[in-house]
């Protein structure tokens, strides 16, 4: 879902760059992180940049990967989720030309803060119903977080006045495509939070 | 357990890079599937546009011939990057964090940031802790306070603090009739201010500056007298103005809290409508050059807070509601602590203060009245 450069035109970069920025400064206010929380974050930003590097092959010749901004925002909360994922995607950015540096702004609303806000919410919808609505809320929060995302995604190419496709194409087949993407992050986060639940329940205590 | 998970998650995401990374670019260089995004730009005929090439592009090491070696070795310090870029971040995250945290100890976060918004909103230092304000039903606190904070705003003289009683006081008497003719009782009050005021004051202050325009031969003095009588003026237009928009919504308000909408969304209204004023108040001000005599926390202080709000609100509505309801029923500042608190008490606020009380009294008289 990283968009390069020149998909987007000038606007809707900065557009993003400001709402993205915007969020990232609340975020490094409103986070509670701890001392003894670092780890984690460290542990869970590595892990999700080494899953965004696995491209899995959807039948019909496409790829697709797991995106984690859910994941990450259900374990560490919205802020942290935020947080974590702007340092991954600026690192594929810059490092490794995965998504564009004008478009970098726009890949951070969708995947670092778009994300995990709505994982975390779905997932916290979900929380107080036991082990099995636990998993099946992360399982949905992955999956919707990563329809949400794309949404997004369809709408900034939509609106940019380079992509010649209006946004009642876009919008739908970037949804319609990440209904089955989306599925990835579902079960990677309905099963890292089965283990976790199951094994290490104090790391979800954010 | 501090080192083990970051020992246990470089080793998760460096067996990753070993094993899956390189499985999963093996079966895509065979199977030659690609990505949906990159699918649609060939449709569309679209190349991407290269302005900065990065030193790993597309995850490969320059320089290594073999192309899954190239991978693992540009995952592997892509893994160590980031772990380290975190960690280096988080610890600012959390300095920050931690000069912020000393002064109150038990209450978390969102806690500190609901009741400082609360005493911004709700303008703890100008109520009694056993005051007036506090034993009101929660309807007639939140109307008060708005038109309380909207009196603060807008009170620049004596009349407009009458006036803006006798809009409370009517709205209080109009608030148990149905919404269309509250509305129109509302209109029909702050109509005739409008006109009877506003309108005139308009009027002298264009012909004022047309005949600044016209007539370049007035003196220096002149204009500036002439100047700052347009400019007061267009002030005193600006309150009416104000204060119309402030019954029709003030009552609107009100119409919402005897509807029964719930109380988040009304107190959302109000500081949407508060924010409003606050930001045109801090406006004119500052372009006419005037000072505010009342100040009430400042443009930005107020925005972040609100910001914060609003995030909150979305996010975590529950934990919201729940010490809003402990913020209304426990804020509060004693007189005392606010005379305290700040140096440059004016006479204006104490007998602010007083008049406010006597307003309250009165919505409260009528309130027992009517029940």
């Amino acid at each position: 879902m990283h968009i390069p450069d020149g998909y987007l035109d000038l606007r809707i970069c900065m557009l993003f760059y400001i709402l993205s920025g915007t969020l990232i400064l609340i975020a490094t206010r409103m986070v509670r992180l701890r001392e003894e929380n670092i780890p984690l974050y460290v542990s869970l930003a590595t892990i999700i940049f080494v899953a965004q590097m696995i491209d899995l092959p959807i039948p019909g010749g496409t790829t697709a990967h797991f995106t984690g901004g859910a994941l990450a925002g259900i374990i560490l909360g919205p802020w942290g989720g935020i947080l974590v994922m702007t340092v991954v995607l600026i690192i594929q950015a810059l490092v490794f030309g995965d998504g564009g540096i004008l478009t970098l702004g726009a890949n951070m609303w969708n995947m670092g803060v778009v994300a995990p806000i709505v994982g975390y919410m779905l997932y916290s919808l979900m929380k107080k119903h036991g082990y099995i609505a636990n998993v099946l809320g992360a399982f949905i929060a992955g999956w919707l977080s990563a329809i949400v995302a794309s949404f997004f995604a369809g709408l900034q190419l939509g609106f940019s006045t380079i992509f010649l496709y209006p946004i009642t194409i876009t919008a739908p087949a970037m949804v319609l495509y990440h209904l089955g993407f989306g599925l990835i992050d579902g079960v990677v986060c309905g099963g890292v939070i089965a283990y976790m639940l199951k094994f290490k329940p104090e790391l979800l205590g954010h | 357990m501090l080192n083990r998970i970051i020992v246990y998650g470089l080793a998760i995401s460096l067996i990753m890079v070993l094993l899956l990374v390189p499985l999963s670019a093996w079966i895509l260089t065979n199977v030659e599937y690609e990505e949906g995004l990159a699918i649609m730009a060939e449709k569309l005929n679209l190349s991407s546009l290269e302005i900065y090439r990065a030193p790993l592009h597309d995850y490969i090491t320059p320089g290594i011939e073999n192309e899954y070696l190239a991978t693992i070795i540009a995952g592997i310090i892509g893994v160590l990057m980031t772990a380290v870029v975190t960690m280096l971040l988080s610890r600012l995250v959390v300095k920050k964090e931690s000069v912020k945290v000393p002064t109150e100890r038990s209450l978390n976060v969102q806690e500190r940031l609901l009741s400082a918004l609360l005493e911004l909103a709700s303008l703890g230092r100008y109520e009694l802790l056993g005051g007036l304000l506090q034993q009101l039903s929660p309807q007639a606190r939140l109307l008060s306070i708005l038109m309380l904070q909207v009196s603060l705003l807008l009170s620049r003289n004596l009349n407009s603090i009458l006036i803006l009683g006798l809009a409370i006081h009517t709205i209080a008497l109009l608030s148990r009739v149905p919404i269309l003719r509250l509305c129109r009782d509302a209109i029909m009050l702050s109509l005739p201010f409008t006109i009877i005021i506003a309108f005139p004051s308009l009027i002298i202050g264009t012909s004022g500056g047309l005949l600044l325009h016209l007539d370049l031969k007035v003196s220096l003095d002149e204009i500036k007298v002439l100047l700052m009588f347009i400019i007061r003026v267009y002030f005193t237009t600006f309150n009416m103005v104000l204060l119309m928009s402030v019954t029709s919504l003030s009552s609107l308000l009100t119409a919402l809290v005897y509807l029964k909408v719930p109380r988040p969304l009304i107190v959302l209204l109000t500081l949407a409508i508060l924010n409003l004023f606050v930001i045109l108040r801090n406006v004119t001000t500052r372009m006419l050059g005037f000072k505010s005599r009342f100040k009430i926390g400042g443009v930005v202080e107020f925005w972040k807070a609100q910001i914060r709000l609003i995030t909150l609100l979305i996010i975590d509505g529950e934990a919201y509601t729940y010490n809003l309801r402990l913020a209304l029923t426990s804020r509060g500042f004693t007189v005392k602590s606010y005379l305290a608190d700040s140096q440059k008490v004016k006479t204006y606020d104490m007998l602010f203060l007083v008049i406010i009380s006597t307003l309250i009294l009165m919505i409260l008289i009528v309130d027992r009245g009517l029940q």
